[in-house]
Formats: C-alpha cells, sequence, structure tokens
C-alpha cells in the first residue's frame, strides 16, 4: 500500500493585474503558504510524498523570491518528498528555473525534480514514471513515450505526467496530446496503476478506469475554473484505488452578471455582494448592463465602492460594464434654463438617446453640464 | 438705474458742490478746468467701490490736499424698485449712511450700508453695463465689451426670444472654464493630457522592451536546444568517420605488391620506348637524306633548262642595239648641218639689218650738223642789244611826247610857208634847204628863225612868248628820245623796232634747232654718234670678207629673216628626230642590260646546284656507310615490336591497380580524417556556444522578467484607463462647450440685428443716410460702410472711432434703458477730435437717443455740446459755494 499525494499546476510567481496593490501580495503569498499546507496535509494523512505534475511554477523567467520561497514552504515539512516534474509553463530547457543556480543553491534534500523521463524507484516496490517537459514544444505524447517499454513487474508505479489529453482537448493535431486510450491500455496491462496529471486547473477525473486524474491547482487562478483548490489523496494497494479530493486553497474567483434596471436590481446586486463568504479572498468581476438614472448610478457606485473596499478585488470597470446613464425628468427640471443654454440643453439629450459613440459623448455632457449647474 | 443728485464735499479740489439730474435726457455739466467736473464722474464711480474703511491710493488721492478732511460723496438714485440716499465719508471720521425711500422706508449705516447697497446693485443693475456706459477722455474707444447680460436681453425681448438670465451666464463661464480644463484655446490636448499620454507610451515602451528580452531568452533557449541535439548528431558523425578512415587504410595496406609490379614494368616500357624512338630517328635521318639528292637533282635540271632557254634572247637584243647606234650616228650629222645653216642666215640676217643701222645713223649726223650750223648763225644777234617790248614802248612813248610838242610848236609858233617859183634854195638857220616849184615849205618858228636865201635876203622870224615855251618842249622831247635811243643802241623807233623783230626770229630758230639736235642725237653725242657709225662700218666688212661666196647674201633684209626662220625651223625638226632615236637606243640598251644579267644568274644557279647536289651525294653516301638502308630497316621494326610488348604488360599491371582503386581510398581516408578534425572543431565550437549561452540564459533568469511584465503590464493597463476616462471627460467637456457656444452664437446673431438698427439710426444722423455697420461676435462694430465703402473700425479716424464709441454707448442705453432700467450714460470731456460739423450732428444724435435713458455729460468746452437740444446745464464755477446749484 502507498499513499501520496497528487498536486499540479502551482503556477507560482503568477499575477493578476486586476488585483490592487493590497490584494496582489496576499493572493501571492497565498500560493506560498498552499505548499505548506499541503506538506502538512502529506503528514497528517501518512503520506511519505507529494507528486507535484508540472507547471510548479508559472514561468522560468520567475521572479527569484519566489523560488526561495517555495522551496522554503516544502523544506517546511522534511519527511515528506516533493516530486516536482517540468511542465509547459517550466519546462526543463536551457532557461529552466530548476537549473538556475537559486533553485540548485537552495533546493532542500525532500525536494526532487523529475528532469529524467522514465522510472525512478521512491519506496520499496513503488516506481514513479516521469514524463518531464524538456522543452515549450514537445512532438510526442509525452506519457506514452515513457510508459511504453515498462515491462510488468510486481511494483506499483505511479505516472507523473502534464499536458492536455485527447478527450478533453479541442485540438486533435497536437502530438504531443495525452491519449488516455493508452494510458488505460497500460493501467489495463498493470505496467502502471496510477496517472497522476497536471494542466487542467479543475480536479478532473479522466477516462474509466478511476486512475487517471487531473489533481486541479490548489490554489485559484481565474474565473473560468470549476473546481480548483484541491489536491487529491492517492492510496493504492495491490488491485484497490482510493482518489480523495482535499480541499487546501483559500481564495476565490467569482464572475457575476446582471441586468440592472432600477433600484430592485441594485437591492439584488447588494445582497449577491454581501452574502459573499471570505470576501477579503474573493475575487469578483462583475458583468453589468442596463440602464441608470443619475441617482441610480450614483447608488451604484457608493455600492461598489462599499464592497470594493471589503472583498479582495471587484472589477466592475472596463468593457464588461456597459452601463448607460440617463438623467431623469426631473434631474433636467432641476436645471431651470432658459434662452440658448436650454436649446443646447434639447440638443444634447437628443444626442444622448443615440446608442453610438456620440450618445455615450452626450450622455457624459449632460452629466457634466448638471454637476456644473449643481454647482452653481 | 437713474442717478438724481450728487454732492461732494472736500473732494479733490473741490470743497462742496452738488448738482441735480433729471431722469431722462442729457444733462451738460460745464466748468474750466481744474474746477471738479472731472471729479463728480469720480465720485459717482468710487461711492460704490471703497467702502468707507479703504484706504486705497485712490481714495487718497481725492483727498483734499493740505487740509485734515475726508472727502465726502453723497448720491441719490433709483434703481429697480428701489429709490435710496447713499453717502460715505472717507479716511478722517468715515461713515457710510444709507437710507432706502422706497419701496419701504429704512436706514443702515457703516459696513452693513456699504453691502447692502452692493447687493441692492446687484440683484438690479448690470454692473458691466454700468462700466461700460462711461466713457472718459482718452478712454478705450475699442469696440469690446458689448455682450452685456441687460443688453442680450434686451435685445432678446426685441426679437421676442427666449429671456436669458444670468445664472446662464454664469453657466457659460463654468462651461467655458470646464473645457479649458481639457483643452488649449487652439482646440489641443491640455498639458495634463499629454503628460498622461506620454506616461501610457512611456509605461508600454517599458512592456515591450521587457517582453523584447523575454523574446531573447526563449530564442537563446531554442538555440540551446538546437545545439544540443546537434552536439549528438556531431558525435555520431565522429564515430562513423573514423571507421571510414580506418577500413580505408587497411585496404591501402594491402595494394602495395602492385604498385612495386607497376614500378617495373614502367622501366621496361620506359627503355624499349627509348630504343625505338633511337632507331626511328636514324630512319627518318636517312630517308630525309634521299629526298634531300633527289630535290638536288631536280633543281639542277630546272637551272640548266633556264640558262638555255635565255641566251637567244640576248644575242637579238645586242643586234638591235648596234642598229639604232649607227641610226643616232646619222640623224647627229644631219642636225648639225642645219644648225649651220642656221647660223649662216641669222648672221645674214644681222648683216643686212646693220646695213640699214649705218644708213640711220649717218643720217641723224648730217641734222645734227645742219641744226649746229644754225645755231652758230643766230648766235651773234642773240649776243647783241637786248630790245624789250618795255623799251619799244618807252620808245613810243618819247616819240609821241615829241610828236605832241611838235605840234604844239607848230601850231603855236609863226609859221613860215615858203612856196618856190623856182627851183630855188634857202638857208634855214644856218641849213640849206632845197624848194622846188610848186612845193611848199614850212619853217616852224619856235624862237627865231633865220630863213635866208643866200645872198638874198635873210629874214630874221622870232616867235612870239607861247612859242618859246613850245620850243623848249619841244627841246625836250627831242632830247628825252634821243638820252634812250642811246642808251639802248638803237638810232631810233624803227631801229628798235627792227632789231626786236630780228632777236625774236634769231630765239625761234635757236629753240626750233635745238629740238633737232635732241631728237637726232638722243643719249648720244655727236662723236658718240660718229664712232657708231664707223664700228658699224668695220664690221659690215669684216663680215663681207669672210662671208662665202655661195650661197649669195640674201638681197635685202626680209629675205634674210625669211631664210632664218626657214633655218631655224628645220633645225627644230632635225632635233625631234634625233630625240626619237636617242629614246629608241635607250630602251634597248635597257633590255640589252636585263638579259646579260638573267643569263649570268642562270649560269650561277646551274653551277651552284652542280655543287649542292654532289654534297648531298657524299652525306648520303656516309650515312649508308655506316648503316646500310637494310640493317636500318630491320632495326626498326624490331624495336617497334618490343615497346608494343612493354605497353601491354604496363596497361595489364596498371589495370590491376586500378582495379584496387588506391587514390580514392587514399580521399577516402583523408576525406573522413579531414571531416574527423573539422567535427572535433564543430564539437568544441558548439559546447563553447553552448556554454556562452547557459552563462546568458542563467543570468537573465536571476531578473525576474516574468515579474517585472507583469509590474509593467500592470502599470500601462492603470494608464490606460486613467486615460480614458480623461478622454472621455475631456469629449464631453468639449462636446457641452461646442453645444453650448453655438447655441450662443445663434442666439446673439438673433438678437444682433435691433442693436445694429439702432446703432445705424444714431450713426446715420451723424454720418448720413448710406451708413451701415457690421458687428462681430462680442457686438462690437467690426467696420463701417459709406457710400458702399466699406473700412475695417480700426483703420477709421480717431475722432470717428470716438464718435462711434459714443453712438454705440447711446445705441446700448436706449435699448437697455426702456422702464427706468439700465444704467446712465456718463461722458466726460469726450469728442474733442470732432470738427463742428461732426459736433452738430453728434449733438442731434444725443438729444435723439437720450429720450429714453440718463445722459450725463462733462466737458470743459461748452461749445462741443451747443446742439443738443433740451439739455440741462449745469454750470461750476471755480470755487464753488457750499450752496446746491441746480439747473
Amino acid at each position: 500500500m502507498v499513499r501520496f499525494i497528487h498536486s499540479a499546476d502551482w503556477q507560482l510567481g503568477m499575477t493578476r493585474r486586476y488585483l490592487g496593490a493590497d490584494a496582489q501580495p496576499r493572493f501571492s503569498a497565498a500560493r506560498v503558504e498552499v505548499v505548506r499546507a499541503i506538506g502538512s496535509l502529506a503528514l497528517a494523512r501518512g503520506c511519505s510524498f507529494v507528486v507535484v505534475s508540472g507547471d510548479v511554477f508559472e514561468t522560468n523567467q520567475v521572479e527569484r523570491q519566489v523560488v526561495v520561497r517555495a522551496l522554503d514552504a516544502m523544506a517546511a515539512t522534511p519527511g515528506v518528498t516533493f516530486y516536482l516534474l517540468p511542465g509547459n509553463h517550466d519546462p526543463l530547457d536551457a532557461s529552466s528555473v530548476f537549473r538556475s543556480p537559486t533553485f540548485v543553491q537552495h533546493r532542500p534534500a525532500n525536494v526532487v525534480v523529475l528532469d529524467h523521463p522514465g522510472l525512478l524507484p521512491v519506496a520499496a516496490g513503488v516506481e514513479l514514471v516521469a514524463a518531464p517537459w524538456s522543452s515549450k514544444r514537445p512532438l510526442t505524447d509525452l506519457v506514452a513515450d515513457a510508459v511504453r517499454d515498462l515491462p510488468v513487474t510486481g511494483d506499483q508505479r505511479i505516472v507523473v505526467g502534464h499536458g492536455a489529453v485527447d478527450h478533453l482537448s479541442p485540438d486533435s493535431t497536437n502530438p504531443a496530446l495525452i491519449q488516455v486510450a493508452d494510458a488505460e491500455l497500460a493501467v489495463a496491462d498493470g505496467r502502471i496503476h496510477y496517472v497522476a496529471l497536471g494542466d487542467r486547473h479543475s480536479t478532473t477525473e479522466i477516462g474509466r478506469t478511476g486512475r487517471i486524474w487531473y489533481s486541479g491547482a490548489p490554489e485559484a487562478t481565474d474565473f473560468r475554473e470549476t473546481d480548483p483548490g484541491n489536491v487529491l489523496v492517492v492510496e493504492l494497494d495491490h488491485g484497490s484505488i482510493s482518489v480523495e479530493p482535499v480541499r487546501v486553497g483559500t481564495w476565490e474567483f467569482v464572475q457575476y452578471d446582471a441586468e440592472l434596471a432600477g433600484e430592485a436590481d441594485l437591492d439584488v446586486l447588494d445582497a449577491f455582494l454581501e452574502s459573499l463568504p471570505n470576501k477579503a479572498r474573493t475575487i469578483v468581476r462583475l458583468g453589468l448592463v442596463g440602464q441608470l438614472s443619475l441617482a441610480e448610478r450614483a447608488r451604484l457606485d457608493s455600492l461598489l465602492a462599499h464592497h470594493g473596499d471589503l472583498l479582495g478585488c471587484l472589477e466592475a470597470w472596463g468593457r464588461r460594464i456597459d452601463l448607460i446613464v440617463l438623467p431623469t425628468e426631473a434631474d433636467y427640471g432641476a436645471l431651470e434654463l432658459s434662452g440658448f443654454a436650454q436649446a443646447a440643453l434639447t440638443e444634447l439629450r437628443e444626442q444622448a438617446e443615440s446608442q453610438q459613440e456620440d450618445g455615450t459623448v452626450a450622455r457624459d455632457a449632460l452629466a457634466l453640464l448638471i454637476r456644473l449647474r449643481g454647482a452653481a | 438705474m437713474r442717478v438724481h443728485r450728487l454732492a461732494v464735499r472736500n473732494f479733490r479740489g473741490v470743497k462742496a458742490c452738488e448738482i441735480a439730474l433729471p431722469s431722462e435726457g442729457v444733462t451738460i455739466v460745464e466748468g474750466g478746468n481744474e474746477v471738479g467736473k472731472s471729479s463728480m464722474a469720480e465720485a459717482l464711480n468710487l461711492v460704490f467701490a471703497y467702502a468707507d474703511s479703504s484706504k486705497s491710493t485712490v481714495i487718497r488721492d481725492v483727498q483734499p490736499v493740505h487740509r485734515d478732511v475726508g472727502p465726502e460723496v453723497e448720491v441719490e438714485l433709483t434703481t429697480g424698485p428701489y429709490r435710496l440716499v447713499y453717502s460715505k465719508r472717507w479716511l478722517r471720521r468715515p461713515s457710510t449712511t444709507l437710507t432706502i425711500v422706497e419701496p419701504q422706508r429704512e436706514q443702515v449705516t457703516g459696513r452693513e450700508a456699504h453691502d447692502r447697497v452692493n447687493q441692492i446693485l446687484d440683484l438690479t443693475l448690470d454692473r458691466d453695463l454700468w462700466n461700460v456706459l462711461r466713457l472718459e477722455q482718452g478712454g478705450d474707444l475699442g469696440q469690446s465689451g458689448f455682450v452685456l447680460p441687460s443688453l442680450s436681453r434686451a435685445l432678446e425681448a426685441t426679437v421676442g426670444a427666449d429671456v436669458t438670465g444670468p445664472d446662464e451666464d454664469d453657466l457659460w463661464h463654468r462651461i467655458v472654464a470646464e473645457r479649458e480644463h481639457y483643452w488649449t484655446p487652439t482646440g489641443r490636448p491640455s498639458a495634463e493630457r499629454t503628460r498622461i499620454a506620454e506616461r501610457v507610451e512611456a509605461a508600454a515602451a517599458v512592456v515591450e522592451q521587457v517582453k523584447a528580452a523575454l523574446r531573447d531568452v526563449e530564442a537563446r533557449t531554442d538555440e540551446f536546444a538546437r545545439l544540443e541535439s546537434e552536439a549528438v548528431e556531431l558525435a555520431a558523425t565522429q564515430v562513423d568517420l573514423a571507421a571510414t578512415e580506418a577500413e580505408a587504410l587497411e585496404r591501402l595496406r594491402s595494394i602495395d605488391g602492385i604498385r612495386r609490379e607497376v614500378a617495373q614494368v614502367e622501366a621496361a616500357l620506359r627503355s624499349a620506348t627509348s630504343d625505338h624512338e633511337r632507331w626511328t630517328q636514324l630512319h627518318t635521318s636517312r630517308t630525309r637524306l634521299s629526298d634531300a639528292m633527289a630535290q638536288r637533282q631536280a633543281a639542277l635540271a630546272v637551272s640548266e633548262s633556264a640558262l638555255a632557254e635565255s641566251e637567244p634572247a640576248r644575242a637579238d637584243a645586242e643586234r638591235a642595239l648596234a642598229e639604232l647606234a649607227s641610226r643616232r650616228a646619222d640623224a647627229l650629222a644631219v642636225l648639225r648641218r642645219a644648225e649651220h645653216a642656221a647660223d649662216r642666215a641669222a648672221a645674214d640676217s644681222a648683216y643686212r639689218r646693220r646695213q640699214i643701222e649705218i644708213e640711220q645713223f649717218r643720217e641723224r649726223l648730217e641734222r645734227v650738223v645742219e641744226a649746229q650750223s644754225e645755231l652758230e648763225r643766230v648766235e651773234p644777234i642773240l649776243a647783241g642789244a637786248s630790245v624789250t617790248p618795255e623799251i619799244i614802248e618807252a620808245l613810243e612813248a618819247a616819240h609821241l611826247e615829241l610828236a605832241k610838242a611838235e605840234a604844239a610848236a607848230s601850231a603855236g609858233a609863226a609859221a613860215v610857208s615858203a612856196s618856190a617859183e623856182v627851183e630855188a634854195t634857202v638857208v634855214v638857220d644856218g641849213e640849206t634847204v632845197a624848194l622846188s616849184p610848186g612845193s611848199v615849205h614850212h619853217l616852224p618858228v619856235a624862237s627865231v628863225t633865220e630863213v635866208a636865201l643866200p645872198g638874198v635876203v635873210t629874214f630874221t622870224i622870232r616867235a612870239g612868248a607861247d612859242s618859246r615855251a613850245n620850243a623848249e618842249r619841244l627841246a625836250e622831247a627831242r632830247e628825252s628820245l634821243t638820252r634812250l635811243c642811246q642808251r639802248h643802241g638803237v638810232s631810233g623807233l624803227e631801229d628798235a623796232r627792227r632789231t626786236a623783230a630780228a632777236r625774236a626770229d634769231a630765239e625761234r630758230t635757236r629753240t626750233d634747232a635745238n629740238k633737232r639736235l635732241n631728237a637726232d642725237l638722243r643719249d648720244l653725242t655727236v662723236e658718240g654718234l660718229s664712232r657708231k657709225i664707223a664700228s658699224l662700218s668695220v664690221r659690215l666688212a669684216e663680215f663681207e670678207a669672210s662671208r662665202a661666196a655661195v650661197p649669195p647674201v640674201p638681197a635685202d633684209l626680209d629675205a634674210a629673216q625669211d631664210a632664218e626662220a626657214s633655218a631655224i625651223e628645220e633645225l627644230a625638226r632635225r632635233r625631234t628626230e634625233l630625240g626619237q632615236v636617242e629614246a629608241e637606243l635607250e630602251s634597248a640598251q635597257a633590255r640589252t642590260k636585263e638579259l646579260g644579267i638573267t643569263g649570268a644568274a642562270n649560269l650561277e644557279r646551274v653551277k651552284m646546284d652542280r655543287a649542292g647536289l654532289a654534297d648531298a651525294e657524299e652525306v648520303l653516301a656516309q650515312a649508308r656507310a655506316e648503316h646500310p638502308d637494310v640493317e636500318l630497316e630491320e632495326h626498326l621494326v624490331s624495336s617497334a615490336l618490343a615497346r608494343t610488348e612493354a605497353e601491354a604488360r604496363m596497361a595489364e599491371v596498371s589495370q590491376a591497380l586500378a582495379a584496387a582503386d588506391p587514390d580514392t581510398l587514399e580521399l577516402v581516408a583523408e576525406a573522413a580524417r579531414d571531416a574527423r578534425q573539422r567535427g572535433e572543431a564543430s564539437i568544441r565550437d558548439n559546447r563553447d556556444q553552448r556554454r556562452s549561452l547557459t552563462a546568458v540564459i542563467e543570468h537573465t533568469g536571476e531578473q525576474g522578467l516574468a515579474h517585472r511584465l507583469d509590474v509593467a503590464q500592470t502599470e500601462v493597463d492603470r494608464l490606460r484607463l486613467e486615460a480614458e476616462r480623461l478622454e472621455a471627460r475631456a469629449e464631453a467637456a468639449r462636446l457641452l462647450h461646442d453645444t453650448f457656444e453655438r447655441h450662443r452664437a445663434a442666439a446673439r446673431h438673433k438678437y444682433v440685428a435691433p442693436f445694429r438698427e439702432q446703432i445705424e439710426r444714431l450713426g446715420k444722423i451723424v454720418f448720413g443716410d448710406t451708413l451701415e455697420v457690421t458687428l462681430d461676435d462680442q457686438l462690437g462694430i467690426s467696420a463701417r460702410t459709406l457710400d458702399g465703402v466699406t473700412v475695417g473700425f480700426h483703420q477709421l479716424s480717431t475722432g470717428a472711432r470716438e464718435q462711434f464709441a459714443l453712438i454705440t454707448r447711446l445705441a446700448c442705453a436706449a435699448l437697455v434703458s426702456a422702464d427706468g432700467e439700465g444704467a446712465p450714460v456718463v461722458f466726460d470731456d469726450v469728442l474733442g477730435w470732432s470738427d463742428p460739423q461732426r459736433l452738430k450732428q453728434m449733438g442731434l444724435a444725443l438729444t435723439v437717443a437720450a429720450k429714453n435713458c440718463q445722459v450725463i455729460v462733462f466737458t470743459c468746452t461748452p461749445a462741443r455740446f451747443a446742439n443738443v437740444g433740451a439739455a440741462n446745464v449745469v454750470r461750476l464755477t471755480a470755487e464753488p459755494s457750499s450752496d446746491s446749484i441746480s439747473a
């Protein structure tokens, strides 16, 4: 029986530009902290090692501070060995971070880079089958290459691979796609017993054997991910397997789209944002469309400012926001204009009805007019 | 607003002064310089502008000099619904008092009063209008500042447009300010926007830099991978090359035996070839000798034949030559005879010619002798007395005088005529005179004449006194004539005439003789002529002596010359004949000589060919003695056979060697060796490149480029967002501004018409009916047209501009002052530049304009405004009393 943790896609060094000066450092720190959490989980679950199936680092050009912090986090649990596989983000090419002086110099003894394809014994009767990426554009199915000539022995074999599988990839011409059928055949032959895959950030089981898995990223990285923030605790015994997703992530990415047409919609939006738990570690992206009055717009701005202060990040600007702000008759009535000014106002109001670019400018001009008049 | 009363006290030089003003129409405040009329105008301004606490230099300037009193102003006015009295004192015991009379009575003092008045004015008075309607001497005559809320409202009301209040004007100023925040006056982005755009650009440049660095890393990484696979290929290639070289070397060793045999066969072949070449040379040499001898024989035959052929021609030529020489001798003899005949004919001809010459010379000599004798004859005549025509003339005169004297003597004297009856002799004055019967003898009696018949009687006849005088004259005349004749050697007049004629004759003769002498002598003398005759005679004699008798000398010169011509002709003919013969002879000589040379040459060639043939025969004989022809043939055949055999053997062993292909093997081995060495260099080079790339990649890796890109990209995004928002605000500000400006301009365009009409109505009074004005955006006059001629405002004279300044203000006031609105028009000392005619017209315009508004004119020259009808005149004196003065 062997028990270990399957993780992948740490993407250490990744930044998110929409995060502010406050959220970005906390987000980065969390991505290192989750490594410590994985080490602790391994100890707690009696796992002797952790396999990380590629994309440990976001890029080979990652900042060196990120490297030493990650190594330090792994060094915190010396009894747990971390087997790191170079993936497409951090391939083992000439610029590989795994060969960098910083990494080599600071690598603790419990960190092993799977820098050669093929077998690596990790415990009595247990072998890893590594399929590391040596370049960003491999020309073959690296998992199949590593598995192809393996003889059947009594050992338990864990394949550590990275990349898209043919079942899920829309790009069938990619020669590096992992052929699920081949892997399943090898599992059926008893040449391998578990395939620990990385690249897909959501926890996903592949095929029908129950032995091929994407662990997903331990900490979310994007709004598109469906089930990130997990690691897999895998237990292999001859003939049986147990795979248990365990949540370790602390951050959430939330996408929320709404159409706003009045106070009631603003109430709903406010309630939704209010309902979010763990706000400081939640990144919210709003997609808002609709039409508001000047007063409603003011309320929206105030509402967003409030929740923006609470949330890890509230992204409510840019192209995803398509709100038209039109003053109401009451707004105009308060202006009390006459003569040429009234004529100019009428023209601007007509122009503001346009859905084109000049309509936007006219609406902005009207808002400005109301502001200037209000200051009088 | 209307001012009803204005009073000042202790204001500049004015102790106290007060004027009352009617609400409408023109008030003219007159007064000399320094009486305070300008002070009144100034006071009206200061009372509203400065609080009583003000210590401004403007206030201090109006304090009277050397008097410790504070200036005071009091004004009573109506503005809007308010009627009020407002008084103020500055500097000394300052105070402000406001008494509102209408609509509700109210009194306020101090600062509160000042503020209250300003509040009332702000509510009821267009302060800009108040300022614009005041014009001082030397003030700005420009046409700006008429964009006034009050004027705009008045104009809008006139044209029925919406009324625009002061709020709209305030809003407009805010809109302008907002636009200026984002745009420069020329419509370019403001400094803030430019700065943001520049920052976006700079940040984007940083992103591009980091991206480029990352692309470099990627390129280097790819290059490293390529070098790695190349290194593997290079190592494999080295192994292949070493194996190829070893195999080639092994095969090379196995073909050394074949090489040695090839060397032996090569030596044998060289020997056989050399032997055969020697016999071939000998054989060739023998053939050449035989051929040479045959050639010699042939040549001899040819030369002998040529010699035989040339001899007969030469003999013929020599015969012809001899014949021609004989013909030449004959022709020469004939020529000599002809020459002789010609010489003789020439001599004969000369002889006959000389004969004629000698005759001519003799004739000339005779004529010369004759002429000389004539000259000798006339010589004495010419040498004698010379009687010239002048002498003849003198003699004739003397003779005439004598005749005249004689006539006088005979006329005046007693004349005695004696007629003889018989032959008788009488003696008259001692001279005997024979008288014949019948004749009468006249005796003139000059003085005393004695006539005597000898012996018979003697008569003494005495003449009277006149007769004596005549007698004396006669004697003188005779004497004179006699003296002349003696001097010139003549006896009398007749003699003189004869002598002169003889001399003329002699001179003619001499001239004639000299002419003939010259003609005959020419360049000769008489002696010379004689010598020539003698010499010619000798030569003729000589010729006659030497000349043979036969043939006879031709009869005369003509015959001699004919004979000479015939002889010369004959001679020419003979010479031609000789020339022809000599030419033929020369030709024959040349041909004979040529044939002689050819014959000699042929003979020499025959000798030479014979000697050559003998030499060739000897050499061939010697060669045959050494190697007879038969032996030579045998050796040639045998040596050729030996060589062919050696060649066949050589081909055999060469083929064996070629089959082993040692060259290719050596090339293969060498190529493999070279390639291996090159491969080693490539491997070293590849290793060096990888090391160098590794160093660069590691160095770049330490820079955290991904993080830097993130930071830079974040900055760009942030700045772009900021710039977008700023641009949106700028566009909104511009749209708002442009829309408002357009409507504002359109509105102003509408209401500009009544203002222009008002200006033109007043202006036509001054400038005439053809006046038209053009107003600009600011409602100022930009140009005026008179009689169809348009002139820009700034090109007008100062006088005209001032007149327009007044008219514009009056027009403005007339429009805004309906119903007691507007503000008073104040002119201080204006129209200094107008001529009397214009002053008169301006007076009319003022009268017309002031019907609905209040116009106050301060002037020190009342005459300027004499034409203002129905004006209220206030006259200020130098020392105004404290009493009120009113119109």
